[in-house]
C-alpha cells in the first residue's frame, strides 16, 4: 500500500553534554534536514567557548556543527537538503577535529 | 650560528664513551627540513642495512624541529627515529611537550646515541655540558620515580628528563620513551631501542635562545598562523575536551573500534569521552606542548573508589578505544588506571591494549586459559585482566612475556588461526581508525613505512565533513566530491598529498593539528615561518612539499634496502576479510554528497582488489614500479637522492625503468 502525506517521526540526540539529549519531533513528509534543525534551533550546547557560555544552536555555523544522519555525515547524503524519512535519528555535536 | 638552529650536533657512543659535538650542516639539514626529515637522512646514513634493531649498531635519534624553540605555534614536536624493533624496518615517532624546545636552549638540535654501555648509564646535558652518569640507582624504577630522581639529583624542578621505565629495560616491543612524565614518544619500541643501549634516561636543561632571522616577518607569520587556526571551531572543542571529544562522534559513525575491532560501536561510548572526562570531575587541568595555542592534552586524577590516586597525562582518544572499548569497557575509571600503568612503566597505550584484547579474544575463544595468564581470567572487560595482564607484559613474566613481542609474535607463538585476529600489519599493532570504512586511511595505513597508523598520514579531509578539508580536496583533486570517504576514485592523489605535508609538518617541529587535522596553517603559510625563521628563502609552497615528498621516498628507501616491497603494504587480515556492521539498519541511498556523489563506491573495503586498485594508483603516482613496489633511479634522482638510488641500485633492489 503507498504511503501519502503521512507525517514522520525523526529522533535527535544533541550532544550538548556527555551524554546526549534526546527529542522526538514530528514533521511533515517531504521535510529535510534544514526544516528539522529550523525546529530545534533554541537548543543550546553548554560550556561551548573559553568563557563557559552556552551557546544555541542557532548562534553557531553551520559549518561549526557536525550532523550525522543514521550514522552518516550529512556531507557524505545531501547535505541541510538531505530529505528525511520516519524513523531517522539525527545526531548533533559540535566540530572536532584530531584523536 | 645559523637562524633557528641552536648550530649543533652531539654524537654520543656509549660503547666508547666518546661525546662529539659538530656544527650543524644547515644546507644539508634544511635539504630534508629537519626532525623527521634529517634523522631519516642520519638513519640511512648510520645505520647499516640488516642490523638488529635491538644491537649496538642500531643508532637512536632525537630530532628537534627547526621552528621548535621560537614562538612558531605548536612547534613544540621532537621526532625520535632508528630502526624499529617491531617491524625491523624504518621507525620515527613525534613527541610533544618541551624537552625538544630544552634541547635546543642548551645548545644542540639533535642527539644521536650510538653503540651499547657496559652498564646502565644516563646522559645529561646543561647548556652545552655533557656527562655519562651511571644509573644504577635509576635502573628498575619506573617512569615517575626515575625522573623525580633525577630532578632531586640535580636539584632543579624545571629539568626535562626523557626516560624509558620497566618496559623499556626488559625491551618490550612497544615500550615508549617517556618525556617529562606525560609526553609520550610511544610507537613502535622507541623505548626497547633506548633500554637495550642500557641508556635509562636524557636529561635536559638549557638556558639559551633561539634566534629568527626576520623577526617582523617571522611574528606577522605566526599571528597570521594564530588567527587562522582559532577560525576553526573544532580549536575550542580541542581545548574543552581533548582528543577524546571525538569518542561519541567516532561511536555514532559506527568506526569507534571496540572488542578488537570487531565492532564499530560500543553501548555508553559517552562514558569514556572527553566530555564525560570534565562533567565528571577526573580532568584537573588542561596542557599544552611547547609554543601550543590549542591545549588538547589533559590531565585527569581519580580522587575515590577503588582506584584512588592513579593519575596522569590524558588518556587521549587512542587510549580510549585501545584500553577502553577494544578491551569491551567503558569504565573510564579503568581507562584511566590502566593508562597511567603504560605510562609509568614506559608502554605505548595502542600496543599493550592490542595486546590485550587479542588475548581476550583468544580466551573467548578457548585458545588461551587460565593456565596461560597465572590464573587471570581474560573476560571482557575486567579490570583484573587489563590490568594485571599489563603488569605482566611490563615485566615480561608469565603470558607477558609472550605478549611482550606484540600481536604478531604472540600470533606465531600460539597459533591455531589467532593471527586473524592480531590486528597489525608489517609487526604494528593498528591505531585506532576503524580504515573499512575510510578508504584513504585504509591506504595510507598499508602503505605507512612504519607500519599501520594514523600519524604518518592524516587524511581527515577525505570525510568531507568540514569546509577546509572539502576546500583541499578540490585542490588536490579538482573536484570537491571526492571528498567522500567512500569511494576508491582519488585516494592516492589525496594520500600523497597529505603524506607529504605531514612529512613538512612533522620535520619543521609543527602538530599535525595545525596543519592537517585543521587547516590554518596552510603549507604556504607554513613556508612563510619557515623562511623567516631561518633567512633561507627558496621554501615556497611547492619545494616545501617536495622536501616533504624527498622525507617519505628516503623512509621509503630504508624499508627497500631491508627487503621491504609491495607484500609488505597491507591491512591487518580482521580489517581486510571481515564484514563491519554499518552503523544504521537504514540504507545508504540518499546519498549524493553534498558536491555530488562520487564513483566507485563501496559501503567497505572488504577485499583485496579494493586496496590493490588504490595501491596500483599510488605507486604509479609515485613513480615507483607497481608490480614490485620499487622505487625508480629517475624517481629519487627527481628527488635529489641520486645516492640513495645509486646504493639500492648496487643492492639490486631499484625497480627498471
Amino acid at each position: 500500500m503507498a504511503k501519502t502525506n503521512r507525517a514522520i517521526n525523526v529522533s535527535l540526540k544533541l550532544f550538548n553534554r556527555a551524554f546526549p539529549e534526546r527529542v522526538s519531533l514530528t514533521l511533515p513528509q517531504g521535510a529535510r534536514v534544514r526544516d528539522f534543525m529550523a525546529k530545534v534551533k533554541k537548543k543550546r550546547f553548554g560550556a561551548m567557548s573559553r568563557k563557559n557560555s552556552s551557546l544555541s544552536l542557532e548562534d553557531m555555523e553551520q559549518d561549526d556543527l557536525l550532523l550525522i544522519l543514521n550514522g552518516r555525515p550529512i556531507q557524505n547524503l545531501q547535505g541541510y537538503d538531505t530529505p528525511l524519512e520516519d524513523g531517522d535519528v539525527l545526531a548533533v555535536f559540535p566540530v572536532m577535529a584530531g584523536g | 650560528m645559523p637562524f633557528a638552529f641552536a648550530g649543533k650536533l652531539l654524537h654520543v657512543n656509549l660503547t666508547t664513551g666518546d661525546i662529539a659535538q659538530k656544527p650543524l650542516d644547515e644546507g644539508k639539514v634544511l635539504k630534508y627540513l629537519g626532525a623527521r626529515g634529517f634523522n631519516a637522512r642520519l638513519l640511512w646514513e648510520l645505520v647499516p642495512p640488516g642490523a638488529d634493531p635491538l644491537g649496538p649498531e642500531n643508532v637512536l635519534i632525537f630530532g628537534t624541529g627547526t621552528l621548535t624553540g621560537t614562538s612558531a605555534p605548536t612547534s613544540g614536536r621532537t621526532t625520535v627515529s632508528c630502526k624499529g624493533p617491531a617491524t625491523g624496518l624504518y621507525l620515527k615517532t613525534s613527541v610533544g611537550g618541551h624537552w625538544g624546545a630544552e634541547l635546543k636552549f642548551a645548545g644542540y638540535d639533535y642527539l644521536v646515541i650510538e653503540g651499547r654501555a657496559a652498564k646502565p648509564v644516563y646522559l645529561l646535558i646543561r647548556d652545552g655540558a655533557v656527562e655519562i652518569r651511571d644509573a644504577a640507582d635509576l635502573w628498575g624504577k619506573d617512569v615517575r620515580e626515575t625522573t623525580r630522581l633525577i630532578e632531586h639529583a640535580l636539584g632543579d624542578p624545571d629539568v626535562q628528563v626523557a626516560c624509558i621505565g620497566p618496559a623499556g629495560e626488559n625491551r618490550v616491543l612497544f615500550a615508549s620513551i617517556m618525556m617529562n612524565y606525560y609526553n609520550a614518544a610511544a610507537r613502535g619500541g622507541v623505548g626497547a631501542v633506548m633500554g637495550s643501549k642500557n641508556l635509562k634516561a636524557v636529561a635536559v636543561r638549557g638556558h639559551g635562545r633561539i634566534n629568527v632571522a626576520r623577526p617582523q616577518e617571522f611574528r606577522r607569520a605566526v599571528m597570521e598562523a594564530v588567527e587562522a587556526s582559532y577560525q576553526d571551531f573544532s580549536a575550542k572543542t580541542s581545548y574543552l575536551y581533548g582528543t577524546s571529544a571525538s569518542v561519541a562522534v567516532i561511536n555514532e559513525l559506527g568506526s569507534f573500534p571496540s572488542f578488537n575491532f570487531r565492532s564499530g560501536r560500543i553501548d555508553n561510548a559517552e562514558k569514556i569521552s572527553g566530555p564525560y572526562l570534565v562533567e565528571a570531575g577526573y580532568l584537573k587541568r588542561r596542557m599544552g606542548c611547547n609554543a601550543c595555542i590549542f591545549s588538547c592534552h589533559r590531565y585527569c586524577e581519580i580522587t575515590s573508589g577503588p582506584h584512588t590516586g592513579a593519575y596522569g597525562g590524558g588518556p587521549e582518544y587512542e587510549t580510549m578505544s585501545a584500553l577502553g572499548a577494544g578491551c569491551g569497557t567503558v569504565d573510564v575509571e579503568l581507562v584511566i588506571k590502566a593508562n597511567e600503568l603504560c605510562n609509568i612503566y614506559g608502554m605505548d597505550t595502542i600496543s599493550a591494549g592490542s595486546v590485550v584484547q587479542w588475548a581476550m579474544e583468544g580466551y573467548e575463544k578457548g585458545i588461551i586459559t587460565e593456565k596461560d595468564t597465572e590464573g587471570i581470567r581474560l573476560e571482557w572487560g575486567k579490570p583484573e585482566a587489563i590490568l594485571g595482564l599489563l603488569e605482566q607484559v611490563a615485566c615480561c613474566r608469565g603470558f607477558g612475556a609472550t605478549l611482550a613481542g606484540g600481536v604478531r609474535r604472540a600470533a606465531e607463538t600460539i597459533g591455531r588461526g589467532s593471527e586473524k585476529w592480531a590486528v597489525e600489519a608489517k609487526g604494528l599493532e593498528q591505531s585506532r581508525v576503524e580504515t573499512r570504512t575510510a578508504f584513504g586511511y585504509a591506504l595510507a595505513f598499508a602503505v605507512n613505512p612504519r607500519g599501520p597508523d594514523h600519524l604518518h598520514t592524516q587524511v581527515l579531509a577525505e570525510f568531507g565533513t568540514r569546509p577546509g578539508g572539502r576546500a583541499l580536496v578540490a585542490k588536490i583533486t579538482g573536484d570537491e566530491r571526492y571528498a567522500f570517504p567512500r569511494t576508491l576514485e582519488k585516494r592516492a592523489d589525496i594520500v600523497r598529498w597529505h603524506e607529504d605535508c605531514y612529512a613538512a609538518t612533522d620535520a619543521v617541529g609543527l602538530c599535525s593539528f595545525a596543519t592537517t587535522a585543521r587547516y590554518g596553517v596552510t603549507p604556504e603559510l607554513l613556508a612563510r615561518l619557515l623562511s623567516s625563521a631561518t633567512g633561507v628563502d627558496f621554501f615556497e609552497s611547492e619545494s616545501l612539499l617536495l622536501a616533504g615528498r624527498r622525507i617519505m621516498n628516503l623512509e621509503k628507501a630504508f624499508n627497500v634496502r631491508e627487503g621491504a616491497a609491495r607484500k609488505d603494504d597491507h591491512l591487518p587480515y580482521r580489517l581486510m576479510n571481515e564484514v563491519l556492521a554499518p552503523p544504521s539498519a537504514k540504507g545508504d541511498d540518499r546519498s549524493a554528497g553534498t558536491a555530488g556523489r562520487p564513483d566507485a563506491v563501496k559501503e567497505q573495503i572488504d577485499s583485496q582488489a579494493y586496496l590493490d586498485r588504490m595501491l596500483d594508483e599510488y605507486y604509479e603516482l609515485h613513480g615507483w614500479d607497481k608490480t614490485t613496489g620499487l622505487q625508480r633511479c629517475k624517481t629519487l634522482g627527481d628527488l635529489d637522492l641520486g645516492d640513495v638510488a645509486a646504493e639500492l641500485d648496487r643492492m639490486g633492489k631499484l625497480a627498471k625503468e
